[in-house]
């Protein structure tokens, strides 16, 4: 569904991706790991088509994301960027409206088909009871839950998300993973995922990608890909550092290890 | 607020408008029964024959009342709906239409005419002001548009150093030519007092114009309240959007500069008013921000022009002494 052959990508000539080459296919649930700077937001932005000076290939059902309209675009691929400020914002469910976009006019602020659609979308994100709720009025999980849930009703068959579970605790971290599960398991959207949490990366996803300074380390099964020394390996840890089969990491020095 | 009552508040609110221009029209040095007012108008209108009507009535209504009470709303209005939109694109409360430094452009281009003496030719301020006006906004986003990463932020810097230079600019000319100083500064304070109906006729058609493109991309702004990658992931152009609402709002900012000078307050403040009631939609905002602003500016005006009778006081001064105590018990409301 989604292939990237030798995809580079430089922010003022500094080298950011170098030579990815990798494809997905349609209904993959896949977790984009790798240290800080390690090039994963370029690489899901540049496959949102949001950054044009690439080099190399990406194509999407077969076509190069270059020749896709921003319309075209924004019916295949919904994007998820990592929590921003929102200075001027909106009540959930006209947020939520936003997502059906790519389908309506420039005069048209909602029509009938949408406004169901976007209402099932609020449900299945438990957030119709906040439908009239302004965003900035939401807690962190509330917050996150109401982005995933316009980049549901763009309703697009790849879905990028750029570490929606960080600032969230371990309680909203599970309900935006199990919304996305459903929704990857129920309608076979292709996910793509940034997370820094192996045990969430192990229990939702089927693979996993490592990027490591700009290149790609390796990929396969999350579950064969998150071993103790790939992950050492990705994050330069040290021996001082403990990994488990979980994905578990404690350092010697201040725990004992996790047994 | 209701469907129906969205439906009929713009006829309800152009329905006070023009009940408020009529009494505008009416008060001043020479106090004019309101069925004065009415019967000029409709006979200007080829409806009423006013032969019973006083000349020096007729010449006080049509040629010195009506073109000004007319250009305040026009002004009031641009002035509002512009700052809006720099808001929106900026996506920053404090912005305001002048941050560019297109109304600087426009004191610039006053301020030479002042002191080369065209003030008293055929064109006056209006054009040299227009020009340098335009001319600054092309340099402004010639110097955004230099390099790759072109984003408002860049925009945004170079408007405000722009802006300081011409300010700067603007006070040497005034420093090296202090006879006209007060002409200057009096310009820049911002008066409808010479106004005309040829700037009416100026003014009008650009503003229809430009005002089309900012409804056009009203619901893309909406998106892109969300960030520029998620409203580019949704479709939106931003970049196209971003500059085309710039430019028709720079556009019809710098021909009212050109016209009434550069005054304040309105294109700050009445968006900010109008979202506490409205919200943030913009194409709500934009409606309403027309509304009010010509509201607020007709306002303003008649009290700049009968308060102080004789005299006129600028207008400037009246939209931020009137203006500020309400936005402030707007705010405290809203906080409650």
């Amino acid at each position: 569904m989604i292939q990237l052959d030798n995809v580079s990508f430089s922010y003022n000539e500094l080298p950011v991706l170098n030579k990815i080459t990798t494809d997905f296919a349609s209904g993959d649930f896949c977790a984009i790991m790798g240290p800080n700077g390690s090039g994963k937001t370029t690489l899901l932005k540049t496959i949102a088509g949001l950054l044009s000076h690439y080099q190399g290939s990406i194509l999407i059902d077969n076509k190069p994301i270059s020749s896709l309209s921003a319309s075209e675009m924004a019916k295949k691929v919904a994007y998820v960027p990592q929590s921003q400020d929102i200075v001027f914002d909106f009540t959930v469910f006209d947020t939520v409206m936003m997502g059906r976009n790519p389908y309506q006019s420039k005069w048209e602020m909602s029509n009938v088909s949408d406004e169901k659609l976007v209402l099932e979308v609020l449900e299945k994100c438990h957030l119709s009871h906040l439908k009239d709720r302004l965003l900035n009025r939401l807690s962190g999980g509330e917050m996150q839950r109401a982005l995933v849930a316009r980049a549901m009703a763009q309703q697009a068959p790849i879905m990028l998300l750029d570490e929606p579970l960080s600032n969230l605790d371990i309680g909203h971290k599970f309900e935006i993973m199990d919304i996305l599960s459903e929704l990857n398991r129920t309608q076979m959207v292709t996910i793509l995922i940034i997370i820094h949490d192996f045990s969430f990366a192990m229990q939702y996803t089927d693979s996993a990608l490592l990027l490591k300074n700009g290149k790609l380390h390796s990929g396969g099964k999350t579950k064969e890909l998150l071993v103790p020394h790939i992950i050492k390996d990705v994050f330069e840890l040290g021996d001082e550092f403990f990994v488990d089969t979980l994905g578990n990491v404690s350092k010697k020095t201040n725990f004992e290890p996790f047994k | 607020m209701s469907k129906k009552f969205t439906l009929f508040l713009p006829l309800i609110l152009l329905f006070a408008i023009v009940l408020s221009v009529l009494i505008a029209t009416s008060i001043g040095v020479v106090s004019i029964p309101l069925e004065n007012v009415w019967q000029v108008i409709l006979a200007k209108a080829g409806f009423y024959d006013n032969v019973s009507i006083s000349h020096i009535f007729d010449l006080t209504i049509w040629e010195l009342r009506l073109p000004r009470i007319v250009m305040s709303l026009l002004a009031g209005a641009s002035l509002a709906i512009c700052g809006a939109v720099f808001q929106a694109v900026f996506r920053n409360p404090i912005c305001d239409p002048y941050i560019l430094g297109i109304s600087s452009g426009a004191s610039l281009g006053a301020a030479i005419a002042f002191i080369l003496g065209w003030d008293l030719l055929f064109f006056g301020i209006t054009i040299p002001a227009l020009i340098t006006g335009l001319l600054t906004l092309f340099i402004i986003v010639g110097i955004s548009k230099i390099g790759k990463n072109r984003n408002t932020q860049t925009l945004l810097l170079a408007g405000i150093a722009v802006n300081f230079l011409i300010s700067a600019v603007i006070t040497l000319l005034i420093v090296v030519n202090q006879k006209e100083l007060s002409k200057i500064i009096f310009w820049t304070m911002g008066s409808f007092a010479t106004v005309t109906w040829y700037d009416i006729v100026f003014l009008l058609p650009i503003m229809l114009l430009s005002i089309f493109p900012l409804f056009y991309y009203a619901k893309d702004l909406n998106i892109m309240q969300l960030g520029s990658d998620t409203a580019k992931s949704l479709g939106v152009n931003t970049e196209r959007v971003t500059m085309t609402v710039l430019l028709f709002s720079s556009l019809l900012i710098a021909c009212v500069v050109s016209i009434c000078g550069v005054i304040g307050f309105i294109g700050l403040i009445i968006p900010h008013i109008v979202r506490l009631i409205f919200g943030n939609n913009n194409r709500r905002l934009f409606l309403y921000s027309l509304f009010f602003g010509a509201f607020f500016m007709l306002f303003a005006d008649t009290l700049a022009r009968t308060i102080a009778l004789p005299s006129e006081l600028p207008v400037g001064s009246i939209t931020a002494i009137a203006g500020a105590p309400y936005f402030i018990f707007l705010l405290l409301k809203n906080k409650k």
